[in-house]
């Protein structure tokens, strides 16, 4: 009874203060999960436990798409005869993947019914990659559901190919003077539909879906050093809302609006709640686990330990959540991004008082460009440096010249098939210099014009050649806040290679940062996976 | 020759002999006598929780890899059954083949299938113990009365126990291939009920194994299951308007496997008369329902199912427009039973004839011959070609097997 009035009701996130009391604490490690404990008063930020989700998805789909913010019903937009191109965010969102029916796949199929409606019959479908990898049919099959593949699947349902200069037409020059260049189909439809789902802050708006459309000479000035370095400086670290207000990087402002002066936008995004994982207990607080979740966490941890090889890589490959949909808008994209980082920040939003030295993570063993593997050194440090660091609203959780601690096993091992760059980024790139602005005045354009790289992105499954560039960049804003990053766990070389230290232990960590924090930091760990946003006061 | 022998030989007389089950009274005896409420053939003991162990492990264990091995059967769509977590659902299907209710209930998510009954009819699977016993454990069936009387309550206290249940709405398999006419029972169950019902569309089953064959044709025949989205009538929708809708829905899904979601889905558009909504606006009399086709409403409504006396479609949730009757006197052949009263078809003729053709080409004018037989669209040429191409899945002219070249 106690269980399901738990379940019931919704709890916002706290912050905990270790005590003796205290049972050791569930840490991701990269690939698994350990339990680890933490040394007395070290605060533990707990994001707020999974919300409910929408009764009837379907409904609220049509709801969204009848009453949209900002904008005339979908149906008052369409008409016979009309040129229709629906963009659809790729794998990135939600991570891990969606099990059983991504929603995407209902809203496009009510978008399409829709469409059917009112006699549209030229319709184009593209996957919003980006300079990320091209989806295989599969994984497109899997976002946008069966039917909806099998009807436009391969002619009228594409992925996006930045590489392709036939298929890339400019659509107008931003303030800035940098042309803007979209796929064919977006720029020459009456209208574009953008079906997305909203996992983070800084997700969604125009600025991402020219991202996701778009080509590298044309989003070189967003993701340049001083563009990701402005964007932090300008409140929220990976854009949101602040005080009311949309902070997303000015340069993806300044071309999301050539692309919305172009074409017309009907944006329909989705918040999902944070379902991680398999089982309950990875949401659950540790001192309320049934011995069930202990035994779970425990043989979890042990288990994917033991599996090791090609068995774990298997079972966090297949690793998928069930999320229910908090919450679905439609309209203008501008105001969908906006309602649907306000269902985030809702959902995530955690009050922590001061910033502490020292801030602990641990990497979950999913995320936006790995996928369902342990990140590599690259990624690793971006997902500890750019995307857990930035989880803040204006002010990080650690104070600056302040150390982080990261859990994770930097194993210098790549993805053959969807990181080449990566790999000569990491062995030839990083060994020569680890500062973003260094790097890339250095090596950028000769990564982003190899043919080879292009060749790859384009007929195989690999990252642009210039991805892990842009993914190096993001750490810019926490490398210059930070003083000393710590891996526990880490590969001593390739730790050094990035430029960071290894260490075997927590209290190790914490004894190689005692030169830059003292002998008795105050130490916060941000509760594993680290879905949450702190706002630090 | 030898001398003409007296009465029958053993063989003509073996040939009237039963091995099981009521025995067989002449034709003109059961027409004499009022029938009386015949016994149902007991099935409870096939829903208990050995049963449905045994049943779940033979589905599992026997039937899965065995219309596996048999056929190329793949299944789409079964994450609809998500959305109908919290109610008992009604799983309504085209039946052209033995083969459907193992498919579908082989393609049902575990946990919907633990507690699925298939409804069969009486007098075929439930004409002898054995015959009976054995469906009923292996499928979970429940014996449908096909030939008119009091419908049976069990399908309705198995929806009110959380079971769901498989219907065939034509009520025995189809001769050709095409879907035939849906009787009303399973709309008039989850009006009656209030649950939804999730419609299925079964390709190539008739081609892989028609009446007349115990077993798939050589070869692994493709056949594909597809769920659709649950639909619920509509309050204030008559029995009649939603079965048609049910129709149209598994057409339609038939017609996606045929060609792709898009197109059905355009093609079911293009085909619905244009001033009349789907599903019909709440309340069935503000806004003119989707009028049933021919073939819907051609003739009785006997399905052991639906009560098949006129007064008892009165009932409280049928507020919406009574259609009996045909339309044409070709497919207007009375009631099986004989139930429905003529006086009853007569009124609904006063009421008002459906003319769907003329509503879908309202303002386009005739369509001439030359069109009709191009096939334009809204013709009935291109009505057929539709139903064709939804049913009758293409020949393989080359085998897989090695041995088939």
């Amino acid at each position: 009874m106690a269980d399901m009035e738990r379940i019931a009701t919704v709890r916002p996130g706290f912050v905990l203060e270790v005590d003796e009391r205290t049972p050791p604490l569930l840490v991701h490690s990269g690939a698994g999960v350990l339990l680890e404990r933490f040394p007395l008063g070290t605060r533990v930020v707990y994001p707020p436990q999974p919300r409910a989700g929408v009764g009837d998805v379907d409904a609220a789909i049509g709801a969204a798409l009848a009453e949209p913010l900002d904008s005339a019903p979908l149906s008052a937009l369409l008409r016979p005869g009309m040129r229709l191109a629906i963009s659809v965010d790729d794998v990135r969102t939600p991570q891990p993947r969606m099990r059983r029916g991504d929603v995407r796949g209902r809203i496009l199929e009510q978008v399409l019914g829709a469409a059917a409606a009112a006699g549209v019959d030229e319709v184009t479908l593209v996957v919003a990659n980006g300079l990320h990898r091209r989806l295989g049919a599969a994984e497109v099959a899997g976002i946008v559901g069966e039917r909806v593949f099998r009807s436009f699947w391969p002619t009228g349902l594409v992925c996006h190919d930045a590489e392709d200069a036939a298929n890339l037409v400019e659509v107008g020059v931003s303030d800035a003077g940098e042309p803007v260049a979209v796929a064919r189909a977006v720029a020459e439809a009456d209208l574009l539909v953008a079906v997305g789902i909203v996992q983070g802050p800084g997700q969604g708006g125009l600025g991402a879906l020219v991202e996701g459309l778009s080509s590298y000479a044309s989003l070189r000035a967003v993701h340049s050093v001083a563009a990701v370095t402005q964007a932090a400086a300008a409140g929220a670290g990976g854009g949101g809302v602040v005080e009311g207000r949309l902070v997303q990087g000015a340069a993806a402002e300044r071309l999301g609006a050539v692309l919305g002066a172009a074409v017309p936008v009907f944006a329909v995004a989705a918040t999902v709640d944070a379902a991680v994982g398999p089982g309950p207990f990875l949401t659950r607080r540790e001192w309320e686990w049934s011995p069930a979740d202990q035994a779970m966490a425990f043989g979890v941890g042990r288990g994917l330990e033991l599996l090791g090889g090609r068995g774990r890589a298997r079972v966090l490959r297949d690793l998928a959540a069930d999320y229910a949909i908090t919450s679905l808008s439609a309209g203008q994209p501008q105001r969908v991004a906006a309602a649907a980082w306000q269902a985030v920040d809702a959902q995530q939003r955690v009050d922590v008082d001061g910033q502490s030295d020292v801030v602990v993570v641990g990497l979950p063993p999913f995320g936006a460009y790995q996928g369902g593997a342990p990140a590599d050194p690259v990624l690793a440090a971006h997902g500890a440096l750019a995307e857990v660091f930035a989880r803040h609203r204006g002010r990080p959780v650690v104070r600056e010249n302040g150390a982080m601690i990261v859990y994770h096993p930097v194993a210098a091992r790549f993805s053959q098939l969807h990181q080449p760059s990566y790999v000569d980024f990491y062995e030839e790139v990083l060994a020569e210099s680890a500062d973003p602005a260094t790097i890339e005045a250095k090596f950028e354009r000769q990564y982003a014009t190899d043919p080879w790289y292009a060749s790859l992105y384009r007929t195989s499954r690999a990252h642009h050649g210039v991805h892990p560039f842009h993914r190096w960049y993001e750490t810019a804003p926490a490398r210059a806040h930070l003083a000393e990053v710590v891996f526990v766990g880490g590969d001593r070389a390739a730790c050094a290679r990035l430029g960071y230290r290894a260490a075997s232990t927590l209290a190790d960590a914490l004894e190689i940062v005692a030169g830059s924090v003292g002998r008795d930091p105050s130490i916060t760990y941000l509760h594993s996976p680290p879905q949450l946003i702190t706002d630090v006061r | 020759m030898g001398r003409p022998r007296r009465g029958v030989g053993l063989r003509e007389a073996a040939r009237g002999f039963r091995r099981g089950g009521p025995p067989w009274a002449p034709v003109g005896e059961a027409g004499r006598a009022a029938r009386p409420a015949a016994r149902e053939f007991p099935t409870g003991w096939a829903r208990s929780g050995a049963a449905r162990t045994t049943r779940a492990a033979f589905l599992r264990g026997v039937m899965n890899p065995l219309l596996h091995v048999s056929l190329t059967a793949d299944a789409h769509g079964a994450e609809v059954f998500d959305t109908v977590r919290d109610t008992p659902v009604i799983i309504v299907s085209n039946h052209t083949s033995h083969l459907d209710a193992p498919l579908l209930l082989c393609s049902l998510p575990g946990w919907v299938r633990s507690r699925t009954a298939v409804t069969a009819a009486a007098d075929y699977f439930f004409g002898s113990v054995w015959r009976g016993a054995s469906s009923a454990l292996a499928f979970a069936t429940v014996p449908i009365d096909r030939s008119g009387g009091a419908p049976s309550s069990t399908p309705m206290d198995l929806l009110r126990d959380g079971w769901n249940l498989v219907i065939f709405p034509e009520g025995t398999r189809s001769r050709d291939g095409a879907r035939g006419r849906f009787r009303l029972g399973a709309a008039y169950l989850a009006i009656n009920a209030g649950v939804p019902v999730v419609p299925v569309g079964v390709r190539g089953a008739f081609a892989a194994m028609p009446r007349g064959r115990s077993w798939p044709v050589p070869g692994r025949p493709q056949v594909t299951v597809r769920f659709g989205r649950p639909l619920r009538p509509v309050p204030g929708e008559d029995v009649r308007t939603f079965t048609a809708r049910l129709a149209a829905e598994v057409d339609r899904l038939c017609a996606e496997d045929a060609t792709s979601w898009w197109d059905a889905t355009r093609a079911a558009l293009a085909e619905q008369p244009s001033d009349s909504p789907t599903p019909p606006a709440p309340g069935g009399r503000g806004g003119p329902p989707r009028q049933p086709t021919a073939a819907d409403h051609a003739d009785g409504d006997a399905d052991g199912l639906f009560p098949a006396a006129g007064p008892a479609l009165a009932g409280p949730a049928l507020g919406g427009p009574r259609l009996r009757g045909g339309d044409d006197g070709a497919n207007g052949s009375p009631s099986a039973g004989g139930a429905a009263p003529t006086a009853a078809v007569g009124e609904a003729r006063t009421l008002g004839r459906h003319r769907p053709r003329a509503a879908a080409r309202s303002g386009t004018g005739p369509v001439s011959i030359s069109a009709r037989l191009r096939g334009a669209p809204g013709t009935p040429t291109a009505r057929w070609r539709r139903i064709w191409a939804a049913t009758e899945p293409l020949p393989r002219s080359t085998s897989r097997s090695p041995w088939r070249r």
